[in-house]
């Protein structure tokens, strides 16, 4: 059962998915949901015994197509709605073991291409105003599949990030007649100590105002809305850069860190949104390499997030500087 | 005797009015699948003029364009099947094609316009 139930003081909704419970929790390998079926074995998500990339609808899904009706009814001030909407799974490869990180930049082109082909087809369903593309990687995120896969999200609403990144967009755009993220771009390429990778089409860096350790932005330097702007130049780039962030990542403690990555995309609600700027946000939560970063009172409770590092250290700790300044 | 007849008559004038309407539908359906085979190759041969200008364009001039390694080229095939419970599942296989198109992504609501 899965039901959105509005939140009038935060003005946004959550969503009650119980069903969640009984997920799959750290299958052992032969019984990956996730792996090809192999001739006479236990037969998984994929019947096929071999693909490239497979994107299948979420057996436990937050959001579902013809989703019932709330099992509570509306009362008053508290609101329930069904939970419309989409859940998918993207397995990026056939192979159990490894991540995303290990994979061949063709791979990731790949998958590029069919991030963007989800996001036109789910965005183009009427009861879809936003298109979720993450990836929750490593025990520290909660992830309770090892094989390597993302998941994309159709929302029924704009969600409240989205929402309020688009309205500071338009706010910045209003005021100056400019773009807000070319503008961060540009005041991070004239500082340069935040950045930790760039190409011809895109630049990672640990924003000025980094929320989580190691946070990473990675910004089209073309001001694009989302993936379907991408050209085939622009989502090879896009792969390269990724797969360096990745690397990076993976080089600072030894071992694959564990992120939860989000791409920012402009909402599929029909309006234009021009002033938007697309970009990927890498999250980690591991500020050393035994210690996590948890969103704690001040963070759950304010919503503003205090960090115990700096931006400029975790950038040059990323590029391989030892540490920082 | 000739109230049977004309009945009769009645019901194959019928028959042939009713086969008739259904010439003129197929005819019908024709000339749109035409409209439409029309607009197809009008696009495609847009889309080869476009390739031979990008091809003129990038001929000997790859290197200078794509600093990080000429992007490759996808000719991909979708295969959308259904589980046994009723949920969607899609193959994406991808094999490298020097002449696979590059895709005109439409914006969502356009291509929902265009289906309908």
């Amino acid at each position: 059962m899965s039901e959105l139930r509005w939140n009038p003081m935060l003005e946004e909704w959550v969503v009650t998915a119980t069903h969640r419970q009984e997920r799959t929790f750290f299958p052992p390998p032969d019984y990956c949901p996730l792996c090809p079926t192999k001739p006479g074995g236990f037969p998984t998500e994929i019947p096929e015994s071999d693909f490239q990339i497979v994107v299948f609808e979420n057996k436990f899904p937050s959001f579902r197509r013809n989703a019932p009706p709330p099992e509570v009814a509306s009362y008053d001030i508290l609101e329930a709605q069904p939970a419309e909407g989409e859940c998918e799974v993207v397995v990026y490869t056939p192979r159990h073991e490894g991540t995303l990180t290990e994979q061949p930049v063709e791979l990731i082109d790949r998958l590029i291409w069919v991030w963007t082909d989800r996001t036109r087809e789910l965005g183009a369903r009427s009861e879809i105003q936003y298109v979720l593309v993450f990836e929750n990687k490593g025990e520290e995120i909660g992830v309770t599949l090892t094989h390597p896969h993302g998941q994309i999200y159709g929302f029924p609403f704009v969600p409240p990030i989205p929402a309020r990144e688009l309205a500071a967009h338009e706010r910045h755009m209003e005021r100056t007649g400019r773009c807000l993220l070319c503008d961060v771009l540009e005041a991070e390429q004239a500082q340069r100590e935040r950045i930790t990778a760039e190409n011809e089409h895109f630049t990672a860096f640990v924003p000025f105002y980094a929320r989580y350790p190691y946070e990473v932005h990675v910004l089209s330097r073309r001001h694009l809305q989302s993936l379907m702007d991408l050209t085939r130049a622009e989502r090879w780039s896009l792969a390269r850069l990724l797969k360096t962030v990745m690397e990076q990542y993976d080089r600072l403690y030894g071992f694959p860190l564990g992120y939860m990555m989000v791409l920012h995309q402009a909402p599929t609600d029909g309006k234009p949104h021009a002033s938007y700027h697309f970009h990927i946000e890498f999250y980690p939560l591991r500020r050393t390499a035994e210690k996590l970063k948890y969103r704690a009172s001040c963070e759950s409770g304010a919503g503003t997030f205090i960090t115990d590092g700096l931006a400029e250290d975790w950038a040059a700790r990323l590029r391989g500087e030892g540490n920082g300044r | 005797m000739s109230e049977k007849r004309e009945g009769r008559e009645g019901k194959r004038e019928g028959h042939e009015a009713k086969h008739e309407g259904r010439e003129a539908r197929r005819e019908g359906h024709e000339e749109k699948r035409e409209g439409r085979e029309a607009k197809h190759e009008g696009r495609e041969a847009r889309r080869e003029g476009r390739e031979e200008k990008r091809e003129g364009r990038e001929e000997g001039h790859e290197e200078e364009q794509y600093p990080g390694g000429v992007p490759p080229e996808w000719q991909v095939t979708i295969r959308r099947t259904l589980k046994e419970d009723g949920r969607y599942l899609i193959y994406y296989d991808f094999v490298p094609s020097p002449q696979a198109e590059e895709v005109e992504l439409e914006r969502p609501r356009e291509a929902a316009e265009r289906q309908r």
